[in-house]
């Protein structure tokens, strides 16, 4: 993956299309599994989805309820397994960049990095601070 | 002048008639070539001997070339970023500040993908996923291995 825009089109595709079905079916009682859909967290498509990441992480963090959505959705992602959590983040790098915004999964890697548990996410902060000397 | 500091190294700056703040401040050579030449163009005070004989003042102008510079010389991302500003941008024609600010948010962006890029590349990750294909928004599974992507 990051050899050409072909691979990583698959992947991306992969992820979407055959990783997030798959990852409903194994955790059905995940809360923040069940918003995961083709264009993860889209808000023009009918995804029954109601949580606008962005708008917690920016305008919201002080509302409670939001805020607890927040949370919830940071621990369900920890029931994860950490080899899909890698995938969930090779997939945030290819498709979102590693950015924040409405739609991508960034923000979902918070707790993560911050307990480095999972080590795709400590090589890539190693690796970042490196690069970025 | 500055064309023969250019080359030798000395200064980064690329206008012509502009002095080198940073260098003037911590490259003895330089900063005697400054205060001399302009010690034959001055009317009155030696503005440049000025920074060194007032030691707060002097303090002053390096505590304002670390907050201006600190940034790109600890950091690829922003070396990258002004190097894009300073090069790219204004051979693109881009005057107007809303041009200017989206031209600034494209560099970062390209940045942070050849960011991803390069750990994505130095990971030389291979994974094997089912054969298939999307049609019409469709997931179809298609016969045969598994590709390795």
């Amino acid at each position: 993956m990051g050899l050409n825009k072909e691979n990583d089109l698959k992947f991306k595709q992969y992820v979407e299309f055959i990783l997030f079905p798959d990852l409903k079916k194994k955790y059905p009682n995940n809360k923040f599994l069940s918003y995961l859909g083709y264009r993860v967290f889209d808000f023009n498509d009918d995804h029954n989805s109601s949580i606008n990441l962005s708008k917690i992480k920016t305008n919201n963090m002080d509302n409670p309820s939001d805020l607890a959505q927040f949370n919830l959705a940071k621990l369900d992602m920890l029931e994860i397994s950490k080899k899909d959590i890698a995938k969930l983040f090779y997939y945030n790098l290819i498709a979102y960049n590693n950015q924040s915004g409405q739609s991508s999964l960034t923000i979902m890697f918070d707790d993560i990095i911050r307990n480095n548990s999972v080590d795709t996410i400590v090589n890539y902060n190693n690796f970042i601070t490196e690069w970025d000397k | 002048m500055n064309d023969d500091l250019r080359a030798s190294g000395v200064i980064n700056s690329k206008e012509d008639y502009y002095i080198d703040l940073h260098t003037f401040l911590y490259n003895p050579e330089y900063n005697k070539l400054i205060k001399d030449i302009y010690g034959n163009i001055k009317c009155t005070t030696n503005i440049f001997k000025v920074v060194d004989y007032i030691p707060n003042y002097k303090k002053y102008l390096r505590l304002a070339d670390g907050s201006t510079n600190i940034s790109s010389k600890k950091s690829k991302h922003f070396r990258m970023l002004r190097y894009i500003e300073d090069t790219v941008i204004p051979e693109m024609g881009a005057k107007r500040s809303k041009w200017l600010e989206q031209m600034r948010k494209n560099a970062t962006s390209y940045i942070n993908r050849q960011k991803n890029k390069d750990f994505l590349l130095s990971q030389n990750i291979k994974l094997s996923i089912p054969s298939f294909k999307i049609e019409n928004g469709k997931l179809i599974y298609l016969s045969g291995k598994p590709e390795t992507i």
